[in-house]
């Protein structure tokens, strides 16, 4: 009768504590086998061994001339990092007046939001190429594989969960100081400036990690688009190793380059992980 | 400059003036948190009234003047991209349904020849590139997205519940529990590929050493590839329903379950009678959004089954792709697609309801 006393415990102590270490190895094991993978020699990879005492770093220094890591990364970063910022901006800009004001498109506007979450990345990918395929081919401008066009692209995509972030956290915030502002003499966009973006720090945080994230992790716009992101070069690069392409698959040096490209992600999120939790279930609850 | 009184709007007057008929549902109730995304007045907003039902008396605004405010115009960039990128699009995407259309005519296809329904009935229901019918396809990712998220349920179930209560060491648990959910997707595809590797893959090495399988089982072919997608996309993605869970369990009056407590509940009466008839609308809607996220995965299958293929792991996404880009026949994939939408309207509108209807604070504190 001592036990399980607490309100807030809802399960007895010897059940949480071995799921909870059941839990954890089932998360920790491929974890610890993919950076295993990643500081193994090609070879031992490519026969399945497992020679932990012999852990190396050198696919790290390798994985750079095996395939265009490096560029991947950049045009990564490039891409996903300004679509990002732009769908930042447009997200706050969008969301103000959304949240604040009252207007004629503005339950349309939110319902296509929410709606267009649920709208199949294949029913857009085919007519977005038919139809940069149909510009290019008309004006002669090259956009299949520009960066421009894959930018856009993403931060459409990231733009409804920026929008519906910043919606949510806007509405949080208390009229009062930007009323102030108006009183004083400010005007409407000198008070969203001056006051309200500076105030939606948080918000915009999350909005941006997101809206990187659709950049990065995305493989089917990238390749179809036949853009050379990192997600696009890993997935070629293990292609042509399971193909058997070369002498010996490097499989040692795509593991090295796949936790690579995870790290920055991963940190990303630990770091931000207070607000980010909080912008997953809003997002979710509102359209993800 | 003299100060208006502040009438009609800031939810403290909204809650406290009775006078005031407030937007039904909101700020009704007290006392539950409301953290950063947790608007207290608010659902979504898109419910009636909440701003079209403002009551008048704006300070940057006389009273009953309906002058546009320009600031609403903020909102024109970002609407205007949606329409080019998204709005557009699906209107073209219907129209190339109904077309002949492939490699050779593909940069004109304003002027391709008409298919009628051709697209829709031979197309959905013939084999194709991968000798997989679309309709074959349908039911291979319905499959592999309630399996997902079924499998799914009593790992984020139990992960919720685990660090609910506070201790030492909860906080290093909870960013433990989201590892999985934040490497990227082709990364997790392309160990799932070494992974279940024949004979290589540890996968094979584990479940020999335990006697429970050959170490020549093929993972990565033939019928036992959708397995080892599915069980790949659970690792992957439980925690997204364990995030909402946990998000229900802490909107949950903590008073309740101290009332309950001091009246001799145990834990399983708990949990049995306050906490899960609470969690219910919060895991339908995790369940509904998971199987839609699952229904629409392309990396998993395309970069862990790169070079193989096996057609039990043909989903839909895969399929359409495939019968675009490799197959080059625009106006079935088309067609394909617009099956695709329609088959997620129904739970998407379901979905729009579901969220009019709930409030924010649900969850969000």
């Amino acid at each position: 009768m001592k036990k399980s006393h607490s309100p807030d415990r809802l399960l007895p102590p010897v059940v949480s504590r071995v799921g909870v270490v059941a839990l954890v190895v089932f998360i920790a094991v491929p974890v610890l086998y993919l950076i295993e993978l990643a500081l193994s020699q090609n070879s031992t990879v490519a026969l399945g061994g497992n020679d932990i005492k012999h852990l190396t770093f050198r696919n790290f220094t390798e994985l750079w001339s095996a395939a265009p890591i490096l560029q991947g990364l950049v045009n990564s970063i490039i891409i996903a990092g300004i679509s990002a910022a732009l769908a930042v901006v447009l997200g706050v800009a969008a969301a103000y007046p959304l949240a604040r004001l009252s207007f004629r498109a503005r339950k349309p506007l939110l319902y296509s939001l929410l709606g267009s979450q649920s709208i199949p990345q294949l029913a857009l990918l085919l007519p977005l190429y038919i139809m940069l395929a149909g510009i290019q081919g008309v004006l002669g401008i090259h956009l299949i594989g520009s960066y421009p066009a894959i930018i856009a692209i993403y931060m459409t995509f990231g733009l409804p969960l920026a929008i519906v972030v910043c919606f949510v956290y806007l509405r949080g915030l208390p009229r009062d100081l930007e009323d102030a502002a108006l009183v004083d003499g400010c005007t409407r966009m000198g008070a969203l400036r001056r006051v309200v973006v500076p105030l939606m720090a948080p918000a915009m945080v999350v909005s941006l990690v997101f809206a990187f994230l659709v950049g990065w992790n995305d493989v089917l716009f990238a390749s179809a688009l036949q853009n050379q992101t990192v997600a696009v070069t890993l997935e070629q690069f293990g292609l042509a190793q399971a193909e058997g392409l070369g002498a010996q698959p490097l499989y040692g040096d795509l593991m090295a380059a796949a936790l690579l490209s995870a790290i920055p992600v991963v940190a990303l999120y630990l770091t931000f992980q207070r607000y980010l939790v909080h912008g997953l279930a809003a997002g979710a609850l509102s359209g993800t | 400059v003299s100060r208006e009184p502040r009438v009609g709007y800031g939810r403290a007057v909204k809650n406290m003036t009775p006078a005031h008929t407030p937007a039904p549902g909101s700020g009704g109730r007290a006392g539950e948190p409301a953290g950063p995304f947790g608007a207290p007045e608010d659902e979504i907003g898109t419910r009636e009234g909440d701003a079209h039902h403002k009551p008048r008396g704006f300070p940057w605004r006389a009273a009953g003047s309906r002058r546009r405010e320009p600031a609403v115009w903020l909102a024109a960039p970002g609407a205007l991209f949606f329409v080019v990128l998204v709005g557009i699009p699906l209107v073209i995407v219907l129209w190339t349904s109904f077309l002949h259309i492939g490699a050779s005519n593909i940069s004109h296809w304003a002027t391709a020849p008409f298919a009628d329904f051709r697209n829709y009935t031979s197309g959905l229901t013939g084999p194709n590139v991968l000798g997989v019918s679309v309709l074959r396809s349908v039911w291979i990712s319905l499959e592999f997205a309630v399996l997902a998220t079924v499998a799914s349920t009593p790992i984020a179930f139990f992960a919720a519940l685990s660090v609910y209560h506070s201790y030492r060491g909860r906080a290093l648990l909870r960013s433990i529990y989201l590892v999985p959910y934040v490497i990227p997707g082709f990364v997790i595809a392309l160990l799932g590929q070494l992974a279940f590797h024949d004979n290589s893959g540890g996968v094979d090495h584990l479940l020999s050493a335990l006697h429970l399988a050959s170490v020549n089982t093929y993972w990565l072919i033939g019928p036992n590839a959708f397995w080892a997608m599915t069980f790949t996309e659970v690792w992957e993605v439980w925690p997204f329903i364990y995030l909402l869970l946990l998000a229900g369990l802490q909107a949950i009056p903590r008073d309740q379950l101290e009332a309950a407590t001091v009246d001799g509940a145990d834990w399983w009466s708990r949990l049995r009678f306050i906490v899960m008839p609470q969690l219910k609308g919060i895991y339908a809607l995790a369940f509904g959004l998971s199987t839609l996220f699952h229904f629409g995965n392309f990396t998993l299958p395309y970069v862990m089954f790169g070079n193989t293929r096996p057609t039990s792991t043909v989903t839909l996404p895969i399929n359409i792709f495939y019968i675009a880009f490799n197959g080059f026949d625009f106006g079935v994939a088309s067609a394909t697609a617009i099956f695709n939408v329609m088959l997620l309207a129904v739970p998407a509108a379901v979905y729009l309801w579901v969220v009019r209807l709930r409030p924010a604070r649900r969850g969000l504190a």
